[in-house]
């Protein structure tokens, strides 16, 4: 008796030890991937897709490594950043049966790559300039096949992240944060020429700091810097650079805490839509003028959230065609999608998402 | 408005819980006797040093010396990982921090004490296990179960208690070790007792013990799709500690207690895999000083107080700069004052302790938040009082029947803490009061069968770190944090049937409010939030089984356990709603063999399983199982030398802990034990 209850004891801790793991996290979507919306949930390592037609959000429909922080469309072939594994992966796509992993490149010790820069999507040699926070480099390299080049880095300012392609010029920001005196220094810009892939130029920022983003503006020879600031300081400030003499032309002392991602502009309004602490900001792009409602001390705002650090909108896209505006707001989890009515962002549909929504939109094809 | 730490439809208990807490203490109520029944006691001071949790109403595992050293335990995370509930998270090889989870909270949520006196700081960031080294343990004592009333901040998801000096018979005795093993680690110690008179009214004991390691392991990089030597893995440590014991008085045993240790240890800093630090090193310094007075005056009436001092020392040294960027020095002081007594009716008897408690903590450190945002020196101080009661009664309700005795033990502490920082010009209070009921069902006269509960509130006041931590660009703490509640409930059975063979079970379920989260903000700065719920719940079994094999002179003992735990996340955040707690696996168990030979060899062969465990809030993401399994052979060489071979994970399981921090694969060593005793 007492044998077989030490039987079925030990038959019963093996089965449970044996517990299967788990298959992998997966929101099912079928359906054509088609003009939808995707980004990335950095805390979850995922890819979310949501449907513009249907308003239905599908928090999960890809796995990523650690720190999503970056998604490229190129190619046919979607590329996400990941910053925390040092690594890009590449997603094959098909607009009827969705992404597909083929590949995944390690960049090497070190690196903390932030975003990925295509050069040249049409192109027939594919390559792409990926600025390494940690190496204060850009890397350069293939994406088909997705592999390092023999090509040379290249150096960067201090903590090198966000960037922007004007012509044969690259445009890279750097943060600048000084690891011995615990502060953000004065950003910097480096300009790279894109034949030679040699730096040609650096532009000081001066009182401007955390150059999170960049947007080029071809028609205008301009880039625009987002100086995201230091956190919590509502110091940001845009600033204008002219690409013909790469010289500051214009500041746009704008406060919180901006930061852009592609698709937050409004290419008929001539509107930026940018994300940050406590809301959206916005500026018109062609008369440098600040849009929203200033709040003393915090700064202009277009859509007004909370004031506490805490309350983090991380992403703004524009849909064009629906004249929507789609928004992360990740201090809360939430997803959201405002209309415009008039001059006025208005009637907030919200979905929940997983953790920490990244405000890269990519409007797949 | 005094939290009671626990949700508010138990607040209403409180008025009938403190009723029956008083009631035994009222003199009308109770007469005195000269001592309680021995056998049905526990210590009051000592409040779960008892070795038969039978006699321990919340769950407790002990582990001695004799298990420690047959099991081949190389340092303190290694023992305690022998017990059910617990988790280890190695950051690497011998070198790299080990810090322990208990039932899924992490290992701020679990204190930490060394006979008795907490390791854990007010900065944070739990205690490092992987420091202590096993040789200096004589007993380690696993308490699961947030018990707040009875040890205050931080005992949410238990206790562990790292027992190195007890009371020592021997008139004199002397030990000393040397090990190697691997990733080239050299380890030694010498420890040295001696009572210097023959009625031990004085002794005292001193230790020394020293490890180096070059932490040199290979592990498989999937980065690199290739094998990789850890690097910038070493560690130096060194340490010593003083005892004595002084009974002044021959007719009495009042009792003076000193006890001083200190340890330093410098180690390389090897980062996460895919941010390596090369050049990157860590300089601790701790050291613990500890007077006890205790004065038994009557055999009824007793009193006891402790001061202890506490100082520690960290050094951060960063890679690409390679001189200090970051120190913090923790200076701590505490006071105990309890007066205990002895009572009995003719339906009970028992014992009844009121504490008090003072405590200061003082953190100065380069990483704090100054005005207007910017990152520097500051100071941040802690000041507290606590006042306990508790106590311990048996009832027997048949006068003259043994067969049914009901133990109860509440526990009731109110907590007044004020925490200032005068960078900011901030001065908090914070009220706690916790509360706590044990219960023990004897229906037998041999205790063959013991039923356990015990409910009860616990809580942890925010770090130091989690309140002013600042580093620019990663990482801001918030002063605006409340503290981390939580109650529990545990029930359990202990049944024996047989000398050979004990079987015990539980099921716990404790739930946290206001669970601190650190999650990213703007620019990618983490920060802390009160965001969080959670509630855990599950079981945990232990099967033990002793046999004498006299034919062939041979003891065999196992243990064997298994825990379940559900750690559910309880925010409301949909997407982590119901979602199992990062790295808590969801099942675990460990068993543990050893055949002694009478005056011989100890074979031991223990192993462990660990679940799958989730990386990420929403679980989308999760490290896959792994079973280990180690063993170690002790053989005595000559009359007071034996040796001990030891091989950890045999198989070679390719595992990892936490994600991005490699461990080593299979290990092995020697250790030489000389051992000298005379009574």
């Amino acid at each position: 008796m007492k044998i077989k209850s030490l039987q079925v004891f030990f038959v019963l801790s093996l089965v449970l030890l044996g517990c299967s793991q788990p298959t992998t996290y997966q929101t099912p979507f079928s359906g054509s991937y088609s003009q939808k919306i995707l980004f990335a949930h950095g805390l979850d390592q995922t890819l979310g897709l949501f449907d513009p037609e249907g308003g239905t959000l599908y928090p999960h429909v890809e796995n990523t490594e650690v720190a999503p922080n970056h998604l490229a469309f190129s190619q046919d072939s979607l590329f996400v950043t990941n910053s925390l594994s040092g690594s890009i992966q590449k997603y094959s796509y098909n607009p009827q049966t969705g992404l597909r992993f083929s590949q995944r490149l390690f960049l090497g010790d070190n690196k903390n790559p932030w975003m990925i820069i295509p050069l040249d999507p049409l192109g027939i040699s594919p390559k792409a300039y990926i600025p390494c926070y940690a190496s204060n480099q850009i890397l350069i390299i293939s994406l088909s096949p997705l592999a390092l080049t023999n090509l040379p880095s290249i150096p960067t300012g201090k903590n090198p992240q966000s960037g922007a392609i004007m012509g044969s010029k690259l445009y890279v920001g750097n943060i600048s944060f000084d690891d011995k005196l615990f502060q953000y220094s004065p950003g910097t810009i480096t300009v790279v020429d894109t034949f030679t892939d040699q730096v040609i130029s650096t532009i000081t920022l001066d009182s401007a700091f955390n150059p999170q983003s960049l947007i080029p503006f071809p028609g205008l020879n301009q880039v625009h810097v987002v100086c995201t600031g230091i956190p919590g300081k509502n110091d940001g400030v845009i600033v204008i650079i002219d690409t013909l003499t790469d010289e500051i032309v214009n500041r746009l002392l704008i406060g919180g805490s901006p930061s852009w991602h592609e698709g937050g502009l409004d290419p008929v309004r001539k509107e930026i839509y940018l994300s940050g602490i406590g809301g959206i900001q916005a500026y018109n792009y062609e008369t440098s003028t600040i849009l929203g409602t200033e709040y003393p001390s915090q700064g202009y705002f277009l859509i007004k959230g909370d004031d506490t650090l805490d309350d983090l909108w991380s992403g703004a896209f524009y849909d064009k065609n629906r004249e929507k505006l789609y928004l992360c707001r990740s201090g809360e989890n939430k997803f959201l999608q405002y209309t415009r009515v008039g001059a006025v962002w208005v009637t907030p549909l919200s979905w929940d998402t997983l953790n920490y929504p990244q405000g890269n939109f990519i409007l797949l094809p | 408005m005094i939290s009671l730490g626990f949700p508010g439809r138990f607040d209403t208990l409180l008025p009938l819980f403190l009723i029956f807490f008083l009631f035994p203490c009222f003199p009308g109520f109770s007469q005195t006797v000269e001592s309680p029944a021995p056998t049905e006691r526990l210590e009051v001071q000592d409040y779960y040093e008892e070795r038969d949790p039978r006699s321990v109403p919340v769950p407790i595992t002990i582990i001695t010396q004799e298990e420690i050293r047959a099991g081949g335990a190389r340092n303190a995370a290694e023992v305690v990982a022998m017990a059910p509930g617990v988790t280890l998270n190695r950051y690497g090889g011998r070198s790299q921090a080990t810090l322990v989870s208990l039932r899924g909270f992490s290992s701020d949520q679990v204190l930490i004490l060394m006979n008795g006196k907490k390791l854990n700081t007010a900065q944070g960031g739990g205690v490092d296990l992987s420091l202590i080294p096993s040789e200096n343990l004589i007993r380690v004592e696993i308490l699961r179960g947030g018990v707040g009333a009875l040890y205050g901040s931080g005992a949410m998801g238990g206790v562990i208690n790292l027992v190195t000096a007890d009371e020592d018979n021997d008139q004199e005795n002397l030990e000393a070790y040397y090990g190697l093993s691997s990733e080239n680690t050299h380890e030694a110690g010498v420890s040295y007792g001696k009572n210097w008179d023959s009625q031990g009214n004085f002794s005292t004991t001193l230790g020394l013990h020293g490890l180096y390691s070059r932490g040199d392991y290979t592990f498989y990089s999937p980065n690199y799709e290739t094998i990789l030597t850890r690097e910038n893995a070493q560690v130096l440590l060194g340490g010593g500690n003083l005892n004595a014991q002084w009974k002044p008085f021959r007719n009495n045993a009042t009792q003076f207690g000193f006890s001083l240790s200190h340890q330093s240890s410098q180690r390389g800093v090897p980062g996460m895999e895919g941010f390596t630090t090369p050049r990157a090193n860590l300089e601790d310094h701790f050291s613990l000083g500890v007077l006890d007075l205790e004065i038994p005056w009557d055999g009824i009436n007793n009193l006891t107080s402790s001061a202890v001092l506490s100082r520690q020392f960290r050094k951060y040294k960063k890679d690409t700069l390679l001189e200090t960027m970051d120190s913090h020095e923790n200076t701590g002081f505490e006071g105990n004052l309890t007066y205990h007594r002895v009572s009995k009716s003719s339906l009970w008897t028992g014992l009844a302790e009121i504490a008090l408690n003072g405590t200061y903590q003082k953190l100065d450190s380069t990483a704090l938040v100054l005005g207007g945002g910017s990152e520097g020196q500051g100071l941040a101080f802690r000041q507290g009082f606590s006042v306990l009661a508790l106590g311990t009664w048996s009832f027997f309700p048949w006068k003259d029947s043994p067969y049914f005795i009901l133990d109860l033990s509440p526990a009731l502490r109110y907590n007044g803490t004020w925490t200032e920082f005068p960078q900011e010009g901030s001065n908090t209070r914070q009220d706690q009061i916790s509360w706590n009921m044990g219960l023990l069902l004897t229906p037998t006269s041999t205790r063959t069968l013991v039923f356990k509960g015990n409910l009860g509130t616990s809580y942890h006041l925010p770090s130091f770190d989690d309140l002013f931590w600042l580093d620019s660009g990663f990482a801001l703490g918030n002063p605006s944090l409340k503290p981390e509640l939580g109650w529990n409930l545990d029930l359990g059975v202990v049944f024996q049937p047989l000398d050979w063979l004990k079987l015990e079970g539980g099921y716990y379920r404790q739930d946290v409010v206001d669970l601190i989260h650190w999650n990213p903000g703007a620019g990618g700065v983490w920060r802390p939030r009160n965001l969080g719920s959670a509630l855990m719940t599950g079981g945990e079994t232990e099967l033990q089984i002793f046999f004498d094999l006299e034919k062939i002179s041979l003891y065999w003992e196992t243990r064997l356990n298994y825990t379940y735990l559900l750690a559910l996340n309880q925010e409301p955040i949909p997407a982590n709603h119901d979602k199992q707690l990062p790295y808590t696996p969801g099942h675990q168990g460990t068993f543990s063999t050893t055949f002694t030979q009478y005056d011989g060899y100890v074979f031991n062969i223990s192993g462990s399983y660990t679940g799958y465990r989730y990386t990420t809030e929403a679980n989308t993401v999760f490290l896959p199982s792994y079973f280990l399994l180690d063993t170690t052979l002790t053989l005595p060489v000559f009359e007071k030398w034996e040796v001990s071979l030891f091989v950890k994970n045999i198989l070679g399981t390719p595992y990892i802990s936490r994600q991005f921090y490699p461990v080593p694969g299979l290990e092995a060593g020697f250790k030489i034990r000389m051992k000298f005793h005379e009574n």
